[in-house]
């Protein structure tokens, strides 16, 4: 049995159990194997490991519009959610950046087909409507670099996809009156995002799902980073209530000392949740 | 494998996706003719081979194996692959892949899909067949650093490499060098690029691609001028243009000997870029918005930018996107794999009607008539009534002629005192084929 959480409201979180096998069920399909040339058999190009998450296929055959991590959030308003989904394709990116540097290729793979294959889909008509250019195909590209093991490739690729992600966040933010409070906002729709990564990470105290793990790294820290682009702010408006943000972030961090997982789970998933309902009373301070 | 009777130029370039090119790569009519470029941009039905080495399945999975194999390159560690890489569109995703001196190449790797349509090969197009291409990087200090007869040697050393030899080719079951190459080519003919979303459009279905894209098919083929070097079903002319990148590069200049040809390149295929950036010779260009900007505002000018290059081009940010829209429905929606074509043995320019004539012209990049009979002692005028430089050349047999840069309005007379079989290309456009036969002067006539 596996559970997901439900927000029911503000710092309120409700466990919900499916049976494994209708989640089994939903898995994303494998990706099928790219021919190679001709004459080397088939190499099996896209490892994706799944997230044991809910995740339905859209109908052009992508993930991602379901349950899977682009699909969380779907109520939210149009800026918000596109917001949301750009910091967790940075999360992902930002870890399996941190495995790529590590030489471990095969274990950042998943990270870089995620953004693409769970998320993107979820963010096309957001693009949309803010005016902002399509960048599938360059997570597509990136990814491909990663299957080669081809560090200059990746670099560039990477390079590519931090701009496209920066011009979206700009022209989100342009939207926004409010950016700092937009800001946090985004920061606490994607924790909450990560909490549910790392509910899914821990199993009988201990770390059962590396991959789940480190997406709620990538989350924390891309998140550690992004409220750090409004510290000054936050500061000026309520110097109280930025302290416990950064504290409450620190706190969040601490629960990933590095990313390979410790052996001992530094939180439970119920500690990770009140880390996260504490940052998200703070949020209020900005509003 | 089918072989198909000898073809007519018209028929072969048709086969090689070139029947605009031999129309005249003109931006279109107006307003846009949907039909007209669905026949422009259709793919072929089969991939081309020369005569000299057919398409065979062991001699495909030989040369898959040698594309792999690290022996071919002079301390053992690089191959084909390493900067052809297939999870890479056969490209390396930077823009000039480091040299064994630890700098960089000096030209992008080019990414190998539908190598097999070629009339030249490499960035300068100084590779007469795919075959002599596949020697290059081998044996280029500065890539592969390989010595063939050596890695021949070795390979015939090795006893699992001779069968496979044996198998590819029956007729001749040897490690050679000739061979060796044989197979790397025709392995790199199988890399046909698949069917894109632009090719459903082409196929009747009006809903492959959106409004915005076909907005880009429209700037593409019309006010952009894209289609007037990137045309056919490749999207390439096989022709080489300065476009305007700076750099100190030659390119084209340096193997034709030419200063009207300096800093052209051959015009890259748009099939597959998506997983091939970044762009042009230099991979100067990180993106597609990048190659559009450049053509937009940043062309060089210099008295050697190609005639067939726009100039000052007003396109809007919106109209920007489009073409870029438009551009990624060239290349499929995941990363590409080959696509299975059947391979049919195809000459270009042989047998075509030839008429006597001693004037030809060379409009919309053309030799007209294609093929022509001479008399021995009779003289050939080629008059260039295009808009565009040309370089007439003609090599062998027992007559070498370049007509340095031809420009337009110029026109050459070649004289011819012995009989044969001739052929003239233009060597900035290498489509340019035309045929001459000069036969014996007959006593009749040779009588005053």
């Amino acid at each position: 049995m596996k559970r997901r959480k439900i927000w029911a409201n503000l710092g309120t979180a409700v466990l919900m159990t499916t049976p494994a096998a209708t989640q089994a069920g939903m898995l994303p399909a494998q990706p099928a194997g790219i021919e190679a040339p001709a004459g080397q058999g088939t190499i099996h190009l896209a490892q994706h490991q799944g997230h044991g998450k809910a995740v339905k296929a859209a109908p052009d055959g992508e993930g991602g519009e379901g349950g899977g991590e682009g699909g969380g959030g779907a109520q939210l308003p149009a800026g918000l959610h596109l917001a949301r989904g750009i910091e967790m394709i940075r999360g992902h990116l930002i870890v399996g950046g941190e495995l790529v540097e590590a030489g471990r290729w095969a274990d950042a793979l998943p990270h870089f087909l995620h953004p693409e294959e769970e998320i993107y889909g979820s963010l096309r008509d957001d693009l949309k409507a803010f005016g902002i250019g399509p960048f599938q195909t360059a997570l597509k590209s990136l990814s491909q670099t990663v299957k080669a093991k081809n560090k200059e490739a990746y670099a560039r690729a990477r390079a590519t996809v931090e701009e496209r992600l920066a011009a979206a966040e700009s022209a989100v933010l342009a939207k926004e009156e409010n950016k700092s409070y937009f800001v946090l906002e985004a920061a606490l729709e994607t924790l909450q995002q990560a909490a549910d990564e790392y509910e899914e990470a821990v199993e009988k105290g201990r770390i059962a799902n590396v991959v789940e793990y480190q997406d709620a790294r990538g989350f924390v820290f891309e998140i550690d980073r992004l409220v750090g682009t409004v510290a000054d702010a936050l500061a000026a408006k309520n110097a109280d209530a930025a302290k416990a943000i950064r504290a409450g972030l620190d706190d969040l961090k601490a629960t990933f000392p590095a990313v390979t997982p410790p052996q001992k789970p530094a939180k439970d998933a119920s500690q990770f949740l009140a880390s996260v309902a504490k940052f998200e009373l703070q949020v209020g301070n900005f509003r | 494998m089918e072989r198909a009777k000898t073809p007519r130029l018209v028929q072969a370039a048709a086969g090689l996706g070139l029947v605009t090119v031999l129309g005249g790569a003109k931006a279109g009519p107006d307003p846009f003719d949907a039909a007209h470029w669905r026949q422009v941009f259709a793919r072929p039905d089969h991939a081309p081979m020369p005569d000299g080495n057919p398409t065979t399945p062991d001699k495909v999975a030989l040369g898959a194996k040698l594309f792999d194999d690290p022996r071919l390159s002079g301390d053992g560690t690089v191959a084909c692959s390493t900067c052809h890489q297939a999870e890479l569109s056969f490209t390396d995703g930077v823009p000039r892949h480091g040299g064994l001196d630890g700098q960089p190449l000096d030209r992008r790797t080019p990414p190998l899909w539908n190598m097999a349509w070629g009339l030249s090969w490499f960035w300068d197009g100084r590779a007469a067949s795919l075959e002599d291409q596949a020697a290059g990087p081998i044996e280029n200090k500065r890539e592969m650093a390989g010595d063939l007869a050596g890695a021949v040697r070795t390979l015939a050393a090795d006893t699992e490499t001779v069968r496979s030899f044996a198998r590819a080719f029956p007729e001749d079951p040897a490690v050679t060098r000739s061979n060796l190459l044989k197979a790397l080519a025709a392995f790199e003919r199988t890399l046909v690029s698949p069917e894109t979303r632009f090719d459903r459009w082409v196929k009747g279905d009006d809903e492959a691609i959106d409004s915005d894209e076909k907005a880009g098919l429209r700037l593409f083929v019309g006010k952009a001028g894209c289609v007037s070097c990137h045309t056919g079903w490749r999207f390439t002319d096989e022709a080489f243009h300065d476009v305007g990148l700076p750099g100190q590069d030659q390119g084209r200049g340096v193997v034709l000997g030419l200063k009207a040809a300096d800093n052209a390149f051959k015009t890259p295929s748009l099939r597959e870029r998506v997983w091939t950036a970044p762009y042009m010779h230099d991979g100067s260009l990180a993106t597609f918005e990048d190659v559009v900007d450049h053509y937009a505002e940043r062309v060089v000018e210099r008295p050697t930018l190609s005639a067939d290059l726009p100039r000052r081009i007003a396109l809007s940010p919106k109209e920007r996107a489009q073409l870029v829209a438009f551009l990624n429905t060239l290349s499929s929606e995941d990363p590409p794999r080959p696509a299975s074509l059947p391979a049919r043995t195809m000459v270009l320019g042989a047998d075509v009607p030839a008429i006597a004539a001693t004037t030809v012209g060379q409009k919309d990049r053309r030799f007209t008539p294609g093929a022509i009979l001479l008399k021995v002692g009779q003289a050939l005028k080629i008059v260039n009534d295009d808009t565009r430089t040309h370089n007439v050349r003609i090599d062998g047999p027992g007559l070498s002629v370049s007509s340095d840069a031809q420009n337009p309005g110029d026109a050459i007379t070649i004289g011819f005192d012995q009989p044969g079989q001739f052929q003239a290309i233009c060597g900035i456009h290498p489509d340019m084929r035309l045929a001459v036969t000069v036969e014996p002067m007959t006593k009749a006539a040779a009588q005053p």
